[in-house]
């Protein structure tokens, strides 16, 4: 009889504030995944109606909408990842709620396997600050106040690096969030984390229309993978 | 009932709740300090769901339902164009909030039509202050418009179609609606053709107070599952239901009753048939006493319980007899 694997089933769930490209970013990661050469038998069990709209907008050069509160869009796909069987469920939800950190911050949290925590490398300070918190309250949520250490993974993601240039991620989240606060001081709490840089569009979606190319995601995939692999 | 002082002005608090300018969706405009409860219940329910496309020729739409007890919500809906991050489809809702007790003399929620707001506004905003009698006025005529379209109206839907509609309204369960192309849904301005409003309109003529304050419902919607609402009419490029709903398709004339079984009791069929009948003959007094009587005997019941029961159940014995002594 031949020996069935059972697929590897896995929540990510994504982070970040309002209008860091959340949408955007799980969009064109399913994009990046079905032109992948490793990646094949790739189906769309949920959210196939959401993608397309997104795509719409987004070869259109407007971008994806912003997500209304109340509104949980789930995404569900099942592939083959170099041969093995992968089954991902991924949320997108409104910014607001994430910063609210209210039921859906929490349950968004409790539901996932490993996280991909989206950060704007945005100089605007209102900006800067409400993203430190914003990682230190949910490195304090996931650790059940510091008690305890956090097992799940979790990639650290610059977004819209076509306009950032971010070369070494890592020494630039210290370089970034340290103004604010130090978050190496609650990071001993988590036990596999990275640091990526992205970009969902490989440059501005406007522009590249006018010169009539496409969009074309640059490491979107890194943090997925690297969140399959560890989870 | 409506208050005798005709003269004396009815005052609507209002908000606006749309995204931008620095934040997500939010209440950026308000004539009053509400209840938490409220307001979310507004969140919720204010907008239309999911994502209205560049392919889709959408207006307005009109989404009602109740906030809180004796407090009824009239959400405007449009489109309110990019953010400051250039991110497409915007929307915008104006809301009213009534007194429950106004939709006694209100079916069109049009009759308001010139005091939506279709653009951004911030900070304080006044409440609304309109007289009774003109109130009173422009329902009345915006009712006696839709009766002198009754038969068209309700002819869009088959008696069996008309008898779940009504059942499921009765029983708070979801109805989606298929509109067929003689119907416009993606706005809520009048034209010749009969627009989801105006069905809406009509349906909640034939339902009594107490139903017409629980009803939630919106002109237009995009996604069947996402919408938690009584009654919607969805897109072309909507997603239909799959939990549990009915679905009225006004092309095929079809009734899908997705996770969902049940029976038409004889109640809402022999309902259904009266009605239609009495609007087939234009005996609209009679079909205002049906609707009023079903009215009077749920007040009843939820004043009295059983002692109202057996009132009501007294009450129709003694008709009969009277009835037949005489004939």
């Amino acid at each position: 009889m031949p020996i069935k694997f059972l697929p590897k089933k896995r929540q990510i769930s994504i982070f970040g504030i309002r209008a860091v490209g959340k949408t955007t970013y799980l969009v064109m990661l399913i994009n990046k995944l079905s032109k992948m050469l490793n990646v094949s038998n790739m189906h769309i069990l949920s959210g196939l109606d959401y993608y397309m709209r997104m795509m719409n907008w987004i070869l259109r050069g407007d971008g994806a909408p912003p997500t209304k509160t109340e509104e949980r869009l789930l995404i569900h796909v099942r592939m083959k990842v170099d041969g093995q069987k992968v089954e991902v469920r991924t949320y997108d939800l409104a910014g607001i709620e994430i910063e609210r950190m209210g039921d859906t911050f929490r349950a968004l949290i409790d539901v996932g396997d490993g996280y991909i925590f989206l950060i704007e490398p945005s100089p605007d300070p209102d900006k800067r600050v409400i993203q430190v918190w914003l990682i230190y309250r949910f490195i304090e949520y996931l650790s059940d106040s510091f008690r305890k250490s956090i097992r799940k993974p979790i990639a650290f993601v610059f977004t819209k690096n076509d306009l950032y240039g971010i070369k070494d991620p890592e020494k630039y989240f210290w370089k970034y969030t340290a103004p604010v606060f130090n978050l190496a001081q609650i990071f001993k709490q988590i036990r596999k984390y990275n640091f990526f840089a992205t970009s969902a569009f490989g440059g501005d979606l406007e522009s590249l229309r006018a010169q009539g190319k496409d969009p074309e995601p640059v490491n979107i995939e890194k943090p997925f993978f690297w969140i399959i692999e560890t989870s | 009932m409506i208050p005798i002082d005709l003269s004396a002005d009815i005052i609507i608090n209002q908000l606006i709740y749309t995204s931008g300018r620095g934040a997500d969706y939010r209440f950026i405009a308000k004539s009053a300090s509400l209840k938490q409860s409220i307001l979310k219940r507004i969140e919720k329910l204010a907008l239309v769901k999911y994502y209205i496309t560049p392919d889709i020729a959408f207006k307005s739409a009109l989404r009602c339902f109740p906030a809180s007890k004796g407090l009824y919500a009239i959400s405007y809906v449009t489109i309110a164009g990019k953010d400051e991050y250039n991110r497409p489809e915007r929307l915008r809702a104006h809301i009213l909030l009534l007194d429950s007790k106004l939709l006694e003399v209100i079916t069109d929620f049009r009759i308001f039509k010139e005091f939506f707001i279709d653009e951004d506004k911030f900070g304080e905003l006044n409440k609304l202050k309109i007289k009774k009698i003109e109130i009173l006025e422009k329902s009345t005529l915006a009712t006696s418009k839709l009766l002198e379209r009754i038969d068209k109206i309700l002819e869009l839907f088959t008696n069996e179609q008309l008898e779940n509609l009504l059942y499921a309204i009765y029983n708070a369960i979801k109805v989606i609606i298929i509109p067929s192309n003689k119907i416009v849904i993606d706005s809520i301005i009048e034209t010749e053709k009969i627009s989801s409003i105006d069905i809406i309109s009509t349906i909640s003529m034939l339902l009594p107070l107490t139903v017409r304050e629980k009803l939630s419902f919106s002109s237009f919607i995009l996604h069947g599952d996402m919408e938690n609402i009584n009654l919607g009419f969805i897109h072309e490029r909507g997603v239909l239901p799959h939990k549990k709903s009915i679905i009225l398709d006004l092309n095929s004339g079809e009734i899908d009753k997705i996770g969902i079984n049940y029976r038409i009791d004889s109640f809402t069929s022999e309902l259904t048939s009266i009605l239609l009948d009495l609007i087939k003959k234009n005996r609209f007094n009679e079909f205002k006493s049906i609707i009023s009587l079903i009215e009077s005997s749920y007040s009843l019941m939820e004043t009295h319980g059983k002692k109202g029961a057996r009132l009501l159940q007294k009450i129709i014995d003694w008709t009969y007899e009277l009835v037949r002594s005489v004939v």
